[in-house]
């Protein structure tokens, strides 16, 4: 036993062992009854055998799937807008006189709508006075 | 969808394939980036890579050795802008560090030939985890590596000799 031993030992330290008879020294430096000279190596194979007790316990994560469903729909959306754009013509063009007369008409509306706009301004200013008049009355207190 | 009966399937046939060797990914990567959360990370990164192109592995006959390949060129990548970046290699403090992790029998054991092996060069650490860690056979350990056999067998005859005389060493004064 030992000797034979001694001839895997040989072997393994240059790199000839098969993965059987790494085995083999593995059992023989499990075990209890290690020859002296040996003992150093123990730490060698017992070492080794106990490191496969490390286990990978993260669990893997892997990319949420959207399904097929989410593909097809943006498909859909951006084969819409190709085909909407290119569909899409003006019916007629404008003429010059067309054009200046619904420039008027926007003006005339936006005017209109500032006018309203500034309807409330006023009643800033009395806001204003309200603010004064409360601190006034306020620092008197 | 009636054309992806087998989506389903394919998701855990894929996880218990990976299931079969994620903790030798692991153990890979940890034995060069030392940190747990790294290795952690690089096991995440190559599975994730795998599933992207898991219709390919089909193609591969080994899928193991490929994910192996895999965790290597991550680690070595992930070493490699580390040195670049000026970063210190933290040499872990693995006493402090299996300390936390039950389930270890001979964790003195354990622990002194992480530290022994740190000293190896990198090459010899993969080679010596491929083969006394994993037992690889040493076909797949030359696919992994990328070396002829041979090449693999005579640094693996290094390494072994540098663990054999460093406990030798350490076994003349006694500790």
């Amino acid at each position: 036993m030992e000797l034979n031993i001694q001839k895997l030992l040989d072997l393994y330290f240059d790199g000839k062992t098969t993965t059987h008879q790494d085995q083999q020294l593995r059992t023989y430096f499990l075990g209890n009854t290690i020859k002296e000279e040996w003992l150093p190596y123990k730490s060698l194979f017992v070492g080794f055998q106990s490191s496969i007790n490390e286990k990978y316990i993260q669990p893997i994560d892997l990319p949420k799937k959207r399904g097929y469903s989410f593909w097809w729909a943006s498909a859909a959306i951006i084969a819409f807008l190709i085909i909407g754009g290119n569909l899409y013509k003006p019916t007629h063009s404008y003429t010059e006189q067309e054009a200046h007369e619904s420039y008027a008409e926007f003006k005339e509306n936006v005017l209109l709508v500032s006018s309203h706009l500034n309807l409330g301004a006023d009643r800033v200013a009395h806001l204003e006075t309200f603010n004064k008049t409360t601190t006034k009355y306020l620092k008197k207190e | 969808m009636k054309n992806f009966p087998n989506k389903h399937l394919t998701e855990i046939e894929f996880l218990d394939t990976i299931d079969m060797f994620k903790d030798k990914l692991f153990r890979f990567a940890k034995r060069l980036l030392v940190s747990h959360e790294e290795a952690q990370d690089a096991v995440q990164e190559v599975v994730l890579k795998l599933w992207v192109q898991k219709e390919k592995m089909i193609n591969y006959r080994n899928i193991e050795a490929f994910a192996m390949t895999m965790t290597k060129n991550y680690c070595l990548d992930r070493l490699k802008s580390k040195q670049a970046g000026n970063l210190q290699l933290i040499h872990s403090n693995y006493w402090d560090q299996e300390r936390l992790e039950k389930k270890i029998e001979d964790r003195e054991s354990v622990m002194l030939l992480n530290r022994l092996m740190e000293d190896l060069p990198i090459q010899q650490q993969m080679i010596v985890q491929l083969r006394d860690v994993e037992q690889f056979d040493f076909k797949q350990i030359a696919e992994i590596m990328n070396m002829s056999q041979g090449a693999i067998r005579v640094a693996l005859s290094r390494a072994r000799n540098t663990l054999k005389k460093a406990l030798l060493k350490i076994h003349e004064y006694g500790t």
